[in-house]
């Protein structure tokens, strides 16, 4: 079979494919710039070494929380405070429609761990796409990217051969915002840094207000974002106990039992399960547009006009 | 601690572990150290002077101390498995709703 040949103009192509992510319900989205990504991501972890041929890399964002999740305790907002299964299907799509419409080969970016690195290295970081393609900046908080807009998102990204203008990234950083440079001032912690339950934020902000240095301890957040590396340690447990009495309560203590029961209904409460410095973030909770509610409010101001 | 089959498979002994273990974790991502904004800045030279401290691959870690990769792995998710605390999982319990962390008031069972 001849394979078939179409005329595409990029603008127009970028144009579509990211009205494609906004139509089906991401909030940002945008083309990083591949050399830049190819420079500054490891050895290994570079787009092209998933994609060979890739042109493009698609990045796009989805809403965090509801503004009523932020009022959950935390052990309730651990089962579904996050939000990136949606970013997941919307990205998944696009590498579809990527391939139909413009007869270029595209994948759904894997957000998965590399298989042969532990549990503690990703494939690719998802977070550099959103970076480069604009949609969020590094924040005291470990890094997660913010939007001054939209506050806290969820990210995922497409590959594709398809040749496609890139962004930049944001021109400011919203983080950290003026409050939390004020509670700097006089304690030397943002919200973030001192409400985090293992104290694995650190850091300083310059004069001009902007963040100097940050300090992650991401193995200390681990052990409260990744409770799937919990299971190895409690088998071992189990498994070395010297008497089958502590055995039994290494197997059945209630938050082991917890485990048990995540694993057998493939809950995501595995990862991603604190939410406590984005609790506390000003941009993440209180951004105009950073959940539903002050997004319809938004929606309907513009409305009146 | 005794060595298993894995530790001869990768040429690592628990000496080596107990020797480069703290070192490897340190030099990875597990602590993470940025300076200024240099990625969003496209500020090539910031983001070269900043690669250690943003934690360095497996790679690069054998390389700078004459391990090979594998070996650099093995040591690297051994030690995070040693070092997870399985316990500090129990503080969110009483978090939300309100109540915010205060090391003060922590009683870890």
């Amino acid at each position: 079979m001849v394979k078939k040949h179409i005329d595409i103009d990029p603008i127009e192509a970028k144009e579509a494919i990211l009205g494609y992510c906004k139509k089906k319900g991401a909030l940002v989205a945008g083309v990083a710039d591949l050399e830049a990504l190819e420079r500054i991501a490891p050895a290994g972890h570079r787009p092209s070494d998933l994609m060979p041929r890739v042109k493009s890399v698609i990045s796009l964002g989805v809403g965090g929380q509801t503004q009523g999740a932020w009022t959950l305790p935390a052990k309730a907002m651990a089962f579904f405070g996050s939000t990136e299964g949606r970013a997941y299907t919307i990205t998944y799509g696009l590498a579809f429609m990527i391939e139909r419409k413009y007869l270029a080969r595209s994948i759904y970016c894997p957000p998965d761990i590399d298989p042969e690195l532990g549990s503690r290295v990703p494939l690719q970081s998802i977070k550099l796409h959103a970076e480069l393609a604009g949609l969020g900046a590094r924040s005291l908080a470990g890094d997660i990217l913010l939007h001054p807009e939209y506050g806290y998102m969820y990210f995922a990204s497409v590959f594709t051969e398809l040749d496609l203008p890139p962004d930049k990234p944001m021109a400011e950083n919203p983080c950290p915002a003026p409050s939390c440079t004020d509670m700097y001032r006089k304690t030397g912690q943002t919200p973030c840094m001192k409400f985090c339950p293992v104290q694995c934020l650190s850091g300083s902000i310059d004069e001009d207000g902007r963040q100097a240095e940050m300090h992650y301890d991401m193995a200390a957040c681990a052990e409260m974002t990744q409770q799937y590396e919990t299971l190895a340690t409690v088998m071992a447990g189990a498994m070395n106990a010297e008497t089958p009495e502590e055995r039994e309560v290494m197997l059945h203590r209630p938050e082991n039992k917890t485990l048990w029961y995540k694993m057998s209904v493939g809950s995501g409460g595995l990862l991603a399960q604190c939410f406590e410095c984005m609790r506390v973030c000003p941009i993440a909770t209180r951004a105009p547009l950073a959940d539903p509610i002050l997004r319809a409010q938004a929606a309907l101001d513009q409305e009146d006009g | 601690m005794a060595e298993t089959s894995f530790h001869k498979a990768f040429g690592v002994s628990e000496d080596m572990v107990a020797e480069l273990g703290d070192q490897i974790f340190d030099l990875s991502h597990n602590h993470q150290t940025r300076r200024g904004d240099p990625v969003r800045e496209l500020d090539w030279d910031a983001i070269e002077a900043g690669r250690v401290g943003m934690g360095l691959t497996d790679g690069e870690i054998a390389e700078r101390l004459g391990l090979e990769v594998d070996q650099v792995t093995f040591i690297r998710t051994l030690v995070e498995g040693r070092r997870f605390h399985t316990g500090h999982y129990k503080r969110l319990y009483k978090l939300g709703g309100g109540k915010r962390y205060r090391p003060e008031r922590e009683t870890d069972k």
